[in-house]
């Protein structure tokens, strides 16, 4: 059986059940001093449903934008379990001259199907602890 | 020495009362269908026989600024092979809260946000759109949109 042509075109897009493509990310701002030139934040991202999933933790621009240089994050990628949630670190450094910065971090699933990409991102801004501050 | 007891005693019970910090969550609760315009330039959700994509948003922050939600970077996802004509492309969204919303597209008010009350839940029906003026080849196609929480 041939289908015509406009229902051929129509895009299907796949079923995805809701479970399948939520995260949670917390704190989702946050800011410190460090004593360093390199700032850490402790994050929790967190899988509150019922599929096991791969997810991507991602330092970006504080838009959210692009990814951005001198940013890393312990796990950039994390497979969890049902209904739980994970610490992760992201660790950043602060240009001396500038005394602060502020980055994005972004958690999406990683290779989603479907019609939505979800992010959760927030923002963290660390600042260089002034001598004998 | 009992104010240091009753001190201990009572962090436990304010850390239960409040519960964990709270994030965001983005669920998607319909998938959507795309549907060919009958000149065959659009493939829409908004077409006859389309189908919206519904997101639920939960577990908002409670930060006192509240929760920006952005719509952005609609594309085509999958199409069939071969296919490279140049699209276009537009999404349009109307989120639900409480007794108010917001409405807008990629091109105007991308961002809404929303306010830190416990429990909220915001809805939103997403309708993307991809133009082409050379039409369509006959296959699937399916689109992505990034929707962020922050």
């Amino acid at each position: 059986m041939q289908l015509s042509a406009p229902i051929l075109a129509a895009a299907l897009l796949l079923a995805f059940a809701g479970a399948a493509s939520a995260q949670s990310l917390s704190p989702m701002h946050n800011e410190g001093e460090t004593p360093s030139l390199v700032k850490g934040f402790k994050l929790y991202v967190g899988n509150p449903y019922r599929v096991r999933m791969v997810f991507e933790v991602i330092p970006m621009d504080p838009k959210f934008e692009v990814v951005v240089a001198d940013a890393a994050v312990n796990f950039p990628e994390i497979a969890m379990a049902p209904g739980t949630s994970r610490q992760v670190i992201v660790t950043f450094r602060i240009d001396p001259q500038l005394k602060e910065r502020t980055i994005g971090v972004c958690v999406q699933p990683k290779d989603i199907e479907g019609t939505v990409m979800p992010r959760v991102c927030g923002t963290y801004t660390g600042r260089l602890r002034r001598a004998g501050g | 020495m009992q104010l240091a007891r009753l001190a201990a005693l009572l962090v436990p019970l304010l850390a239960l009362l409040t519960g964990p910090a709270q994030a965001c969550t983005i669920g998607v609760s319909t998938a959507g269908v795309l549907k060919l315009s009958n000149d065959g330039h659009t493939l829409s959700s908004g077409n006859s026989g389309g189908i919206a994509s519904v997101l639920a948003i939960s577990d908002l922050d409670l930060d006192l600024n509240g929760t920006t939600i952005t719509i952005s970077n609609t594309r085509l996802d999958t199409t069939p092979a071969g296919f490279a004509a140049p699209v276009s492309y537009a999404a349009t969204y109307n989120a639900v809260w409480l007794l108010t919303g917001a409405s807008g597209s990629l091109v105007s008010n991308p961002s809404f946000t929303v306010p830190p009350v416990l429990n909220l839940v915001v809805t939103v029906t997403l309708h993307n759109t991809v133009t082409s003026a050379t039409g369509f080849k006959q296959g699937n196609y399916t689109t992505k949109t990034t929707v962020t929480c922050s």
